[in-house]
């Protein structure tokens, strides 16, 4: 051991060792920097920059070994091998890119053990090529035993060296470094001990030996070039780390940008946050690093969250208000190794907008009250209620009196105004957990709750009455409206609610049909109604299509002559079970349902075919009910009608009652004008009854007054009745208007109309309504009659 | 508040029935809460009037902006401590006639009694009505200019 001591500090240029220690150290560092430079770049750059790292790697142990040659002083003249020295320095080369190769990623010790024995190798070889291409005017001998020991012990080393560069530990790695440079120095400085050269004069240096002078520049530009690379080296390692400096703020600035709160987690703690949680939070950066998740997000735990699929949550603030949040747990590698990153997402906004929209889908736009679907899932969920709670409660149903007038006659917007008066006022009635709710129009439904009772269904009925019916202000108009409530109180008058709704809206029908302003509640009887009223309906509707009508004719004789002149037509429904339905039975039915159409056009069609088998002077009346003037095609109804049966139009009468000319004047008017243009004769019947307006005469030239039965009733006995019936026939006749008198039942009847001036004459005193075939056989037994008499 | 100049103008008196019972204290306290409440709004609202209470019906006077009126009317429709409501007067006018307080509290005097009998016993409305409006301006005229309701036309 003492001559490798005196090796190394007797027979070797110190300066020159420390050189070759500055150039170790400097083409370490660039080697180092630039292969970690290898490994953040990527493809063909990474390759050039590896292979770089690599051949400086060579080229630092082969420096350093050439200037610790150079710093040999053997004492006799000395010079290299060229050829050896090029070797030596490609197997450095080699071997060391061959063990870096290898190296890489390798996981198990033994492994890395024997790439250290390599690396060892190449080393070992490196010098020892190294000493063989020192060439010396003499003789060299080695010392076997120092060879035999330092070899392998380097070999060792440097395998251990390679295993604790590939641990895990951090302190072991360490160890690395110096294992490597110790397994160098032992390599070398033993290397060189174990070598004894001795000068003999008789040997002189081959003639291919390069002498140190010529050597040491070559060695002196690869450690320059190595400087340089190690210069190189620190750039890039410098611009990696700013930049590295720049990614890490540019991706806090992301964080920051984004919406939504970010928390970088280890574990239970919070590592890092985003500004976006400090302000969701209420917390500064300071109290949010450190603090454990289960206090910010109580509940949940970060440990069950699944991956990409966000759990709602409540994350409490700084204030102890809680915020209903989305949270989505990933793992995500920054830096080196995953962590845990929470998303968490304010969810207030949201569910804001939701509530919202459920607001607007289940209330009514205009009066803000719940709308149809809203007030039909309360009365649902009381239903159900009631069930289990047995708390009885009401439905009410009402609809504004008059609203449709005051929408058509002051516009849809004044209209509009009054319904959300209407609707405070509505509320203004209830109790405090009844609920009122607009069905559609000016139709409202009020849910009683507040101890429903009949005598609270009442009282409440007649708030809403009273509130309803006082005036209402708007745009400085006074506009009076009213309400018809309807009502029915579960349980007695139902517990389903589609029952109870229509129950209630039967209420209210009755309620609006006894005179509006008022309130009804539901009875059965009410229902048993509108049964046998559908059921009439029906049974209506059937008979049309079976014609199960037939015709009766009451004939009508000239007052003077007692000649027929004409006969009614009177329709009778011969019913398979009831018999014959009188008109009065079923015609009001007809006309509400819209049947009278169908029915009128057939009583039409019958009346004219039949009336072309009587003789032709006697003409034929039909009666047309109001509803048939609203149809718009009624004249040409009545020219079809006369067109298919042959019937001359000026044997065609229709008589019309008061209640067709009360609704639109105008258009009823021009209809009777193209009628009257038709040829076809119009009578007003009943006259004397209802309004009796005689403006109605004076705007419409009538070809004939029927005065009404109810005056002919008292005659002769009545001084009154028998001044009207005068009046009236006097006044037709100065109107140009044939006057006939209905409903004479006796002679003394028929005799005083005769003598007041009457045209014609009809009633039980002439003749009963009667069958078509048998009318035309009294009209022949009767003309026969006359005729023998 | 002296809408005197105001262009939108609008009055409204109407008639209605008090449907509230107790003793006449009770009725006086409850009254004067009405007139706290109504003042209060009538003031932040830029209504002005009068109101007279004769034992059975109210008799009140709204003036000021039409759609003023209009919102106090709404509310006054919504209150039911009083019923058949009838409009004796509505429309536009050029000047205040009840004067610029935010409601003042007429009290009747016997002889204004007499001229309220029509008024108090459902007669014709529009005869009794006018009478009572004349009465009522008359009152606020002759009434001090004070924000003490006014007690010395006390019956």
């Amino acid at each position: 051991m003492r001559s490798v001591y005196t090796c190394l500090t007797q027979a070797h240029d110190h300066g020159l060792i420390l050189l070759a220690a500055g150039v170790c150290v400097i083409g370490v560092y660039g080697s180092f920097s630039v292969a970690t430079h290898a490994a953040r770049s990527e493809g063909r750059s990474a390759a050039l920059w590896a292979g770089a790292s690599i051949v400086a790697s060579g080229c630092t142990a082969w420096a350093t070994h050439m200037i610790g040659l150079l710093a040999f002083r053997p004492g006799m003249p000395a010079g290299f091998d060229p050829y050896l020295t090029a070797l030596s320095l490609l197997v450095a080369i080699a071997g060391i890119g061959i063990s870096v190769a290898l190296a890489i990623g390798q996981r198990r010790r033994s492994h890395r053990f024997l790439i250290g024995l390599l690396l060892g190798g190449s080393i070992v070889a490196l010098h020892y090529l190294g000493e063989a291409s020192y060439l010396i005017a003499g003789t060299v001998a080695w010392d076997p035993l120092l060879l035999s020991v330092s070899i392998p012990t380097s070999l060792l080393m440097f395998g251990a060296a390679m295993v604790v560069t590939g641990e895990r530990r951090r302190d072991l790695r360490r160890a690395g470094a110096p294992l490597l440079v110790a397994a160098i120095g032992v390599l070398h400085f033993c290397g060189m001990a174990a070598m004894t050269l001795t000068f003999d004069p008789e040997r002189s240096l081959p003639p291919r030996a390069v002498p140190p002078d010529i050597l040491a520049p070559v060695v002196a530009g690869v450690s320059l070039g190595l400087l340089a690379l190690a210069v190189v080296g620190l750039r890039l390692t410098l611009n990696a780390r700013a930049q590295a400096r720049r990614d890490q703020q540019r991706l806090r600035e992301l964080a920051n940008l984004a919406v939504e709160g970010l928390a970088v987690c280890h574990g239970e703690v919070i590592t890092t946050a985003n500004r976006s949680l400090e302000r969701l939070s209420g917390l500064s950066a300071g109290q949010l690093n450190g603090r454990r998740l289960s206090e910010l997000l109580p509940g949940l735990a970060i440990a069950d969250l699944p991956l990409r699929e966000e759990r709602e949550a409540e994350l409490v603030g700084a204030d102890g208000q809680r915020v209903p949040v989305r949270v989505l747990r990933s793992e995500v590698p920054l830096g080196n190794k995953p962590q845990t990153v929470l998303a968490i997402r304010d969810q207030r906004e949201r569910l804001q907008t939701e509530s919202k929209m459920r607001t607007l889908a289940y209330s009514d736009a205009l009066t803000g009250l719940p709308n149809r679907v809203h007030f039909h899932d309360l009365l649902a969920r009381h239903a159900m209620a009631y069930r289990t709670h047995d708390r009885g409660f009401a439905v009410l149903i009402l609809d504004l009196d008059r609203f449709k007038l005051v929408n058509d006659t002051l516009g849809h917007g004044l209209g509009d105004a009054l319904l959300r008066k209407a609707a405070r006022r509505l509320k203004a009635a209830l109790a405090e957990h009844d609920v009122v709710a607009r069905l559609g129009g000016d139709e409202f439904a009020v849910l009683q709750v507040d101890g429903a009772s009949p005598e609270a269904v009442q009282a409440l009925a007649a708030r809403i009455v009273e509130l309803i019916g006082r005036p209402f202000l708007i745009d400085g108009q006074l506009i009076n409206v009213g309400a018809s409530v309807g009502a029915a109180l579960a349980p007695v008058d139902g517990t389903e609610p589609s029952q109870l709704l229509r129950n209630a809206d039967l209420a209210l029908y009755k309620a609006k049909t006894d005179g509006k302003g008022t309130f009804r509640r539901f009875e059965p009887a009410l229902d048993a109604r509108m049964q046998a009223r559908r059921g009439l309906e029906a049974d209506l509707r059937r008979a049309i299509a079976v014609q199960e009508f037939e015709l009766h004719y009451q004939p009508l004789v000239d007052a003077r002559s007692g000649r027929i002149t004409a006969a009614e037509a009177l329709v009778r429904w011969r019913h398979p079970e009831r018999g014959l339905v009188s008109p009065a039975d079923f015609i009001p039915l007809a006309e509400e349902t819209g049947l009278i159409g169908p029915l009128g056009q057939w009583v039409l069609r019958t009346a004219c075919t039949q009336a072309t088998l009587w003789p032709s002077h006697i003409r034929v009346a039909v009666n047309l009910s109001p509803a048939q003037f609203r149809d718009l095609r009624l004249s040409e109804t009545v020219r079809a009608a006369l067109a298919a049966s042959g019937l001359a139009a000026d044997r065609l009468e229709l008589e019309i009652t008061e209640g067709v000319l009360l609704a639109d004047e105008e258009r009823t008017l021009a209809t009777l004008n193209r009628l009257r243009a038709a040829g076809v004769s119009i009578s007003m019947d009943d006259f004397g009854t209802g309004y009796s307006s005689l403006s109605y005469l004076r705007r419409f030239p009538f070809d004939k007054i029927k005065v009404d039965q109810s005056f002919v009733r008292q005659l002769p006995g009545d001084p009154e009745s028998a001044a009207i019936v005068r009046a009236i026939i006097t006044m037709g006749s100065c109107l140009g208007m044939a006057i006939t008198v209905e409903g004479v039942e006796t002679a003394e009847q028929f005799a005083f109309s005769a003598e007041a001036g009457c045209d014609q004459v009809q009633g039980y005193h002439v003749s009963r309504p009667l069958p078509a075939a048998e009318f035309v056989s009294f009209v022949d037994t009767f003309v026969n009659a006359r005729e023998a008499a | 508040m002296t809408p005197a100049d105001h262009t939108d103008l609008f009055r409204l008196v109407y008639r209605s029935r008090c449907s509230t019972d107790g003793t006449p204290e009770e009725v006086r306290r409850r009254i004067d809460q009405i007139l706290t409440v109504s003042r209060r709004l009538n003031a932040e609202a830029g209504i002005t009037g009068a109101l007279m209470f004769t034992g059975l019906f109210f008799i009140q006077a709204l003036e000021g902006p039409a759609s003023a009126v209009e919102a106090t009317f709404d509310r006054i429709c919504c209150d039911l401590r009083h019923s058949n409501i009838e409009v004796v007067e509505c429309g536009p006018v050029l000047e205040l006639a009840f004067g610029e307080r935010s409601m003042s509290h007429l009290v009747p005097t016997a002889v204004a009694e007499a001229a309220l009998y029509g008024l108090k016993h459902d007669a014709e409305l529009a005869d009794a009505a006018a009478a009572a409006m004349k009465l009522m301006a008359a009152l606020v005229r002759s009434e001090p200019r004070s924000d003490e309701p006014a007690h010395h036309f006390a019956v």
